[in-house]
């Protein structure tokens, strides 16, 4: 069962969520795909045994073979390659990798060379593998670096997957594929708008889904209200105590302490539930 | 020659549109017959996800100017102006035909650099 641990909104508690479920889930392995700031491992105290590099393809140009048609650039969707009268320039940073310049190009002038775009980090907790995906810092490409970072695991049967918050090309990359995703959310306004943007997304992939309040206690009933009209269930209401956030800017797992461990725990058993429904 | 001008209208009376890949629209301007010989609808690049800069050199280029006037370049902009051969100059927010008579004057500045950082 792979679990995608996603939000919306960012801050409201994804990697709490997540690092935990991990903790007390046995031979399962934890993903961290928010890949522009990793920071699961920090819970884990996870040091990088192993690193992978991980490149994407982009185009090169042959000019001896290149008569400047200027086909690539036009079938190219990113503007990441422009055809003047007797050169092509190419914008590593602009380009996606999809391959159609390469594809398109009626005289093969081009080929694909990689272009390093970050790393996978791989380390244990407790006997369990812990991956994480490392963005290089000012690099835009993120979905080809989650990709590969989910491939890695494709083996593992209790997987769960820490998302990067929003809802763009990053983290359907990463709920792409799951059995089951959990939204955390935190009962504000923010926390509220940012939710009902991120359901549509899931809705989208149809893939099931439920919900965690954290903070709960936080700002009035306006998630359950929410849930209710809209028949999501909620999975789990983390309170709004002042001891999770001691814990958590101690780089503690709240799983450690028995009360949180029967939580999550039963958290586990509910997902199982839904996702039979 | 013909230079293009970033904009946000379509006439001489218009103003100059300090964003260069996503201006609104580029008017090519021939200054030999002193008319606007096209106006580039550049409503695509407005939204564009990436790369605006990159298309809007792309347009530019293929309207045959050799020169263009904008506020502020980034530096994808820049490099894609650089290989098509296009000067670069930047200039204040003023009406296109002012622009057009500070540049015929020599009094506008030529750009030798990204002016700003990409933007998304």
């Amino acid at each position: 069962m792979k679990i995608a641990v996603a939000s919306g909104k960012g801050g409201t508690g994804k990697t709490l969520v997540s690092t935990n479920l991990f903790n007390v889930i046995e031979n399962s392995t934890y993903i961290d795909c928010d890949v522009e700031e990793p920071n699961g491992h920090l819970f884990l105290n996870a040091k990088p045994e192993k690193e992978i590099t991980v490149s994407t393809l982009i185009p090169a140009v042959d000019t001896s073979k290149c008569n400047s048609c200027g086909i690539c650039a036009k079938v190219c969707n990113f503007n990441a390659i422009l055809c003047a009268k007797n050169k092509v320039i190419v914008f590593p940073e602009l380009c996606h990798g999809c391959g159609s310049c390469t594809y398109f190009c009626p005289l093969n002038a081009i080929s694909e060379i990689p272009r390093e775009i970050g790393k996978i980090e791989i380390s244990s907790f407790k006997h369990k593998k812990v991956y994480t995906g490392r963005l290089n810092v000012g690099e835009a490409m993120a979905p080809p670096l989650i990709k590969q970072l989910k491939e890695k695991n494709n083996s593992f049967s209790r997987i769960i997957i820490d998302c990067p918050p929003g809802t763009s090309c990053p983290v359907i990359e990463s709920i792409k594929g799951s059995d089951f995703v959990i939204l955390v959310t935190e009962p504000t306004p923010f926390g509220l708008n940012d939710l009902r943007l991120a359901v549509e997304v899931v809705k989208k992939t149809k893939i099931p889904f439920g919900i965690i309040i954290n903070k709960s206690g936080l700002g009035g009933t306006i998630i359950h209200d929410y849930c209710k009209v809209d028949a999501i269930p909620i999975l789990l209401e983390i309170p709004h105590d002042k001891w999770i956030a001691e814990a958590y800017s101690k780089g503690k797992l709240i799983t450690e302490e028995p009360f949180y461990k029967t939580m999550f725990t039963q958290l586990h058993e509910k997902i199982l539930q839904e996702h039979q429904k | 020659m013909k230079i293009a001008i970033s904009t946000t209208g379509e006439t001489l009376a218009s103003e100059l549109d300090p964003k260069f890949g996503r201006a609104q629209y580029f008017i090519v301007y021939d200054i030999e017959q002193e008319k606007i010989s096209a106006v580039i609808n550049n409503t695509l690049n407005v939204n564009a996800q990436g790369g605006a800069g990159t298309n809007a050199s792309q347009l530019i280029a293929n309207s045959g100017a050799t020169a263009v006037i904008s506020g502020n370049f980034g530096p994808n902009a820049f490099k894609g102006l650089n290989a098509f051969d296009i000067e670069i100059y930047s200039s204040e927010v003023q009406t296109i035909k002012e622009v057009i008579n500070n540049f015929k004057a020599g009094k506008l500045t030529k750009v030798s650099s990204a002016t700003v950082p990409g933007q998304h």
